[in-house]
């Protein structure tokens, strides 16, 4: 199992391999939906977002509200083909890294290359688990999204796996297809 | 005639939406062990022992299970001769928002769908599928569905003659090219007939259907495990990370449909199988 600081450095997410086992710790910002809708919208008028995208991570997720005496009580990735609409708003912005969940398509996979910008999976569903793995949270922009907010989130060994790495290797359509058994 | 206080009900609703959220049915925990044994990918049973994790610990501490947790739908179905005393659409609403302020859930529901999208901050209004039955027995059931899963579901309109073979290459193509997306493995509710807008409501209250119970109906019973098979060829595997274990059971409701038509609808479901149903 691998070991990455976020914010990550460049030479070292070269150094990940599609399929690598990661574990994250350092911050990341939480941007889905309607947050990546609005920053569309503003750049249409020529306009940034209030927060510096350069060189982080961004992770598509809405955690639920604190519990349990955590920061947030569950969290976990959403769906990242979703956002492929809204990818090359963040490549432009210079985002480095993305983590979501499930396939990409081939348009995405290609940007991803053509960028160097590794593409992490976490496993969907698990997030009470995942909970445990967040120290701290802190909204940065947009309030008014609710769960959908702008947030920094502080990981601490957070569990994800390398699914299309700087040099575009896709790992879950390999496995996909290394799996898949034709009808008798 | 039997009269129902909808308090009592509002109550009800609320323990059962604070309930699905954290404690993953047993048919469901079983379901997963059991395939476990026949996934072939390291990985897949990797993560299949840490949904099973995840179960252990969201009981254990009283957290959701997952961070989306999901839009409630309230099954209401009642009894012949048993009636309602009072605003039961209300009690059910204000129960789902005492669930969500009690159990951190996330507020996951917006209106004005294509317009600003605000949220209603305590994920009302619940659907709410109330209907009668022609036995004795009233049953109350919860299910809460997230937004990854949904989003896989489709209902198609088939040509009468397409029979089982149409139904099932459409299943298959949905779950082709969605399923991955929607936290594999899966659990497959599957409407067959009604009409348009029956075949869906068929297909999610296919999935209130005990997992570890045979379909009553023998050819729907062999369809669903067919259908289980064919799907877990795909490869998706679960957390879409590859593997022989893409789905770990398939619920099958048909119902009459106009002669000219075979509605169908799949209802996908991720394993997180979010549901209870109790007699009242």
């Amino acid at each position: 199992m691998k070991k990455l600081r976020l914010p990550p450095e460049p030479e070292v997410l070269q150094g990940l391999s599609a399929g690598d086992e990661v574990l994250l710790t350092g911050d990341a910002l939480t941007l889905r939906d309607a947050a990546l809708a609005r920053m569309e919208a503003l750049a249409a008028q020529g306009a940034g977002p209030p927060f510096e995208l350069a060189g982080e991570l961004v992770f598509y997720a809405a955690p639920t509200p604190a519990g349990a005496g955590r920061p947030c009580a569950a969290i976990g990735p959403t769906t990242s083909a979703r956002m492929d609409r809204f990818l090359p708003l963040l490549l432009a912005s210079g985002v480095v890294a993305v983590l979501g969940k499930g396939p990409r398509g081939e348009e995405a996979r290609a940007k991803h290359q053509e960028h160097g910008v590794v593409y992490f999976t976490a496993v969907g569903g698990i997030a009470a688990l995942l909970g445990s793995r967040v120290d701290g949270i802190e909204t940065v922009a947009w309030e008014d999204l609710g769960p959908e907010a702008v947030r920094r989130v502080s990981l601490s060994d957070f569990p994800v796996v390398v699914a299309i790495d700087s040099a575009g290797r896709d790992y879950l359509a390999g496995q996909r297809a290394l799996y898949r058994r034709d009808k008798q | 005639m039997r009269v129902l206080s909808t308090r009592r009900l509002g109550r009800l609703v609320e323990s059962l939406c604070e309930e699905v959220s954290t404690e993953l049915p047993a048919d469901v925990v079983e379901a997963l062990s059991r395939y476990r044994r026949s996934e072939e990918s390291p990985t897949g049973r990797n993560v299949i022992d840490m949904i099973l994790e995840n179960a252990g610990e969201a009981r254990r501490l009283g957290v959701p299970l997952c961070q989306d947790t999901g839009v409630f739908t309230v099954y209401l179905t009642l009894g012949a001769g048993t009636a309602l005393d009072g605003d039961f659409a209300g009690e059910a609403s204000a129960a789902l928002a005492r669930a969500t302020e009690r159990g951190s859930l996330r507020p996951s529901v917006v209106r004005d769908p294509t317009g600003g999208r605000e949220n209603t901050c305590d994920n009302t209004p619940p659907l709410l599928e109330v209907s009668v039955s022609r036995g004795d027995e009233t049953t109350l059931g919860v299910l809460a569905k997230g937004g990854g899963c949904e989003m896989a579901s489709r209902v198609a309109m088939l040509p009468p003659g397409a029979g089982w073979p149409g139904v099932l290459d459409f299943i298959l193509e949905v779950v082709e090219r969605r399923g991955a997306g929607a936290c594999p493995p899966l659990v497959l509710g599957v409407g067959i007939g009604g009409s348009f807008d029956a075949a869906p409501k068929l297909a999610k209250r296919a999935l209130l259907a005990p997992l570890d119970e045979p379909n009553p109906d023998p050819e729907a019973s062999r369809r669903e495990e067919e259908l289980v098979g064919a799907v877990n060829r795909l490869g998706i595997g679960p957390g879409a990370l590859g593997g022989t274990v893409t789905c770990i059971g398939a619920r099958i409701l048909e119902a009459p449909c106009h002669m000219a038509t075979l509605p169908v609808a799949l209802g996908v479901n991720c394993h997180s199988l979010r549901r209870k149903v109790i007699t009242i």
